[in-house]
């Protein structure tokens, strides 16, 4: 039986619904010795400012249970560096770049999509309004809906590519942020970014982290996910890709069910470099398993009554 | 990636041990690391980095397995600490840059605090010319030096209780071992405490001598993709930058490290 597996995510089709998630994959080309990189979606970089940025002091990560905590500060290369020497290798290998932005204001975010217009080889952009580890940005125009709203319409304004849309769990009402960023415009949303959390060490009497506070990803936050992408996909028309502790394809087809047109693997590429390929496998053997011609048909299938 | 399995699983103290694992990839240089993962389940969720301590090997010099050492600190190595021989482990690796060959007619110094003996006894049997240096806190930390001594090294012991070998610092007998020597024929390699290779590195820059140090930080991948193991360097042109230990070294230069950005402890 011939399996389709391709989907579309708002305004790009990617030959089959697993993409790796920004922060957690590189550029991509650092994970090549350990897995096929054509075997995959798409693969989102980590996340792009208008410069470079250091990042937190260390400690940056600490490990949780079924679960980390990180707090790296979007340590990146800049827009420009990645243009010139990390998107040339994915590009050639031929394997969908999804460009993850980032801004501390929203002539930032513009600026960095800016940049990107025109850059072959660059199948979308995702902007992130939700990292919790950085003091400016990110999540404050992650948490309050006329924020989100604005950066999506700027960036918007000035790409041609299609806008995925990564929103934050740290909210009341994750539905109310979805319908913002749908109404500013973009072709999708992704969801989950991590969770804001915290670990204290009891001898020094002090957070594990360095910057006090990070975001909690794996396994522990796939139930949280999980019922987000659910709530998300019941409210909105445009696609959702879910993500959220992630470790195979049992766990991605939770978020497919749930309404999700694809899914993003995190943490899980830290274990396994091979994690994604194999969440990709794990969704064809079940499509086989229950006589699956078309994923689109298991997306959003879940019986809620 | 590949399927290891524990060849052996020995107690070199209460707390220390010492880890046989069947491997056959690629050869581990001295200075090396790899990831294990203790669980194929979700807890504890990620993978562990060692220092490789030495190479088993068969009659025709091939690798057939590595041993690491290590340390009950957590929940992982308490774990690790109960695997029996058979035990199936993920291992990822080699990774990491190790330390640079030693150079004809270079004296080699390796200086190793407590558990930072595991990647210079490597370096140790790979180039036995080398001077071994161990310092231990105390007897019980000192036990992990009997491993090395094993394999029939012949290293200098100080613990700074006195309880095995002469009493004080590495650096005691860094200083004694340098006497006479001309500081730019000698190249010391380090590893162990934060504390320690801050005060074997400042030691070695006022005598002029290189020095190579093996950094140890928490990390959750090893590939340079988490980004957690940083390191504050000198260099980008003065303002500084974060270098990774598991991507960039874990072997730096000594005088490539910022260490008045470095919080000792951890």
């Amino acid at each position: 039986m011939a399996i389709k597996t391709s989907v579309d995510i708002g305004g790009v089709t990617i030959k089959n619904p697993v993409m790796t998630a920004s922060g957690t994959f590189g550029y991509g080309e650092e994970f090549a010795p350990y897995t096929d990189l054509r075997a995959l979606g798409a693969v989102v970089v980590k996340g792009l400012s208008l410069k470079p940025r250091p990042g937190n002091p260390t400690p940056r990560t600490v490990e949780t249970p079924s679960g980390m905590l990180n707090a790296i500060g979007l340590q990146n290369v800049g827009v420009e560096p990645f243009i010139e020497e990390k998107l040339p290798y994915l590009r050639d290998i031929g394997v969908p770049a999804i460009a993850n932005i980032f801004g501390e204001s929203v002539d930032e975010y513009r600026a960095v999509a800016e940049r990107l217009e025109g850059c072959k080889g660059i199948a979308a952009i995702e902007i992130n309004i939700s990292c919790p580890n950085v003091k400016k940005g990110g999540l404050q125009f992650g948490t309050d809906p006329n924020s989100a709203r604005t950066v999506v319409e700027a960036v918007k304004a000035v790409t041609s590519l299609p806008v995925m849309t990564k929103l934050s769990p740290n909210v009341t009402d994750i539905r109310a942020m979805a319908l913002a960023v749908e109404d500013g415009g973009t072709d999708s949303i992704s969801l989950i970014n991590t969770i804001t959390g915290m670990v204290v060490d009891i001898d020094k009497r002090r957070p594990v982290l360095a910057n006090g506070v990070g975001g909690l990803s794996g396994p522990a936050i796939r139930p949280v996910a999980v019922r987000m992408v659910c709530e998300v996909a019941s409210v909105v028309r445009v696609p959702v890709i879910g993500m959220g502790g992630i470790m195979n394809g049992d766990d991605a087809l939770q978020f497919i069910i749930a309404g999700a047109t694809a899914v993003q693997v995190g943490t899980a590429s830290f274990i396994d470099p091979d994690s994604a390929a194999k969440v990709v496998s794990g969704i064809e053997s079940y499509m086989k398993k229950y006589n699956i011609e078309d994923i689109n048909e298991l997306v959003g299938s879940i019986k809620l009554d | 990636m590949a399927r290891a399995e524990v060849l052996y699983n020995r107690a070199l103290s209460p707390y220390h041990f010492l880890m046989g694992l069947s491997y056959t990839g690629v050869r581990p240089a001295p200075g090396q690391f790899v990831m294990l993962r203790i669980s194929s389940g979700s807890d504890p969720l990620l993978r562990r980095p060692f220092g490789v301590f030495s190479l088993l090997e068969d009659e025709r010099g091939q690798v057939t397995g590595i041993t690491i050492l290590y340390r009950v600190v957590g929940r992982g190595t308490q774990i690790m600490s109960e695997f029996g021989e058979g035990q199936a482990v993920d291992l990822l690796g080699p990774l990491g840059n190790g330390f640079p060959a030693p150079k004809e007619g270079e004296r080699t110094i390796l200086v190793a605090g407590g558990m930072g003996l595991a990647p210079l006894n490597l370096m140790a049997l790979v180039y036995p010319e080398s001077k071994l240096i161990f310092g231990a806190r105390d007897g019980v930390e000192a036990s992990v030096i009997d491993a090395s001594k094993e394999y029939g090294l012949l290293p200098s012991v100080v613990t700074e209780d006195g309880s095995e070998g002469e009493k004080g610092l590495v650096t005691d007998l860094l200083s004694s071992a340098l006497e006479g020597l001309d500081p730019a024929s000698v190249v010391v390699h380090s590893c162990g405490p934060m504390g320690m290779l801050r005060a074997v590195s400042a030691l070695m820059l006022e005598m002029g001598v290189k020095t190579y140090v093996s950094l140890e930080n928490s990390m959750a991948c090893g590939l340079g993709a988490c980004l957690g193991c940083a390191v504050t360097c000198t260099g980008n042109g003065g303002e500084g930058e974060y270098r990774f230990v598991c991507s960039d070294g874990p072997v730096f230069e000594s005088t490539d490290i910022d260490w008045a950005r470095i919080r000792d402890g951890h």
